[in-house]
């Protein structure tokens, strides 16, 4: 299961850099507020994907991976809010570290249903990471494939 | 209760496709900024009361509920920004996204309380009445 997760996280990464090397060429065309809704979509989206599972793959110590949450989505939400100017840049530094926390404390409830008040799931602890793996991959390659043709209407 | 649960998620399905061809008829009166408010508020009430109404109805499937209500909240808000613009409906797609999975455990922290769901009924179908209000000043 670590294995399954980890090639998952490398997909992400992968995904990711395939849309920022395609955004960053075509930064030059951005108005303020296609740079802006670009930066929110892509920043949030990344970083609730991204801490959804690295929770699950250290799912030990809350405190130490939710910080390193809140760091790789602040990270994310900085890479793609400098493309373009300064209110890009802010949208984007308030939306990952707003995604991260949100990833963690989903991955959180996903894996012990128990701490939000609802009673023990039915699913096995195997199925749901391989539900939330999948999901996340879904959200993320649709998001990509609105962001892409965002470029050509 | 759970007789009521279905019949607000029917009620409020019903009461944003009245919306939807209300505000279908009168999309070219309407600008950008506002279709961008409309494309949010549509995408994100209704992504927040179906993963309310869902958890409180089935508390043992949290995961299907949070991909139901994420699901749900995606198409709702792209179909209400897709009347206006590419950018109002990527802004309601995202908004409708991060409510629907914010919502199963904002429903779980509510512990099936009937009043608090009568008070998200009232504050969501007021607020689609200001939305279809809105058209008459755009």
């Amino acid at each position: 299961m670590q294995i399954f997760l980890v090639g998952v996280l490398v997909v992400h990464s992968f995904i990711g850099g395939f849309l920022y090397k395609t955004l960053y060429r075509s930064r030059h065309l951005f108005s303020d507020r296609f740079s802006s809704i670009t930066t929110i979509a892509c920043s949030t989206v990344f970083s609730v994907v991204v801490g959804v599972n690295l929770f699950m793959l250290i799912p030990e110590n809350i405190i130490f991976i939710g910080g390193v949450n809140l760091f790789l989505g602040t990270a994310i939400g900085v890479m793609f809010g400098f493309m373009v100017n300064i209110q890009s840049f802010i949208a984007g530094i308030f939306n990952g570290g707003m995604g991260g926390i949100m990833g963690t404390m989903i991955g959180a409830v996903a894996l012990d249903p128990t701490i939000c008040s609802l009673p023990a799931t039915t699913l096995s602890l195997e199925s749901t990471i391989l539900f939330f793996s999948l999901f996340s991959t879904v959200l993320l390659v649709i998001t990509a494939a609105l962001l892409y043709f965002a470029l050509r209407v | 209760m759970s007789i009521w649960l279905l019949f607000f998620l029917y009620a409020n399905f019903l009461f944003a496709s009245f919306t939807y061809g209300f505000l279908y008829r009168r999309r070219k009166l309407i600008g950008f900024h506002l279709g961008m408010n409309i494309a949010m508020m549509a995408g994100g009430g209704l992504a927040l009361t179906t993963g309310v109404l869902l958890i409180n109805r089935f508390p043992l499937h949290y995961v299907e509920i949070t991909v139901a209500a994420t699901i749900i909240g995606m198409v709702s808000g792209s179909l209400f920004g897709g009347m206006f613009d590419y950018q109002t409906l990527l802004s309601g797609y995202i908004n409708g996204l991060i409510s629907g999975l914010m919502a199963p455990m904002i429903g779980a922290a509510a512990a099936s309380s009937l009043p608090f769901i009568f008070l998200l009924e009232i504050f969501f179908l007021s607020s689609f009445v200001i939305l279809m209000m809105s058209s008459k000043f755009p």
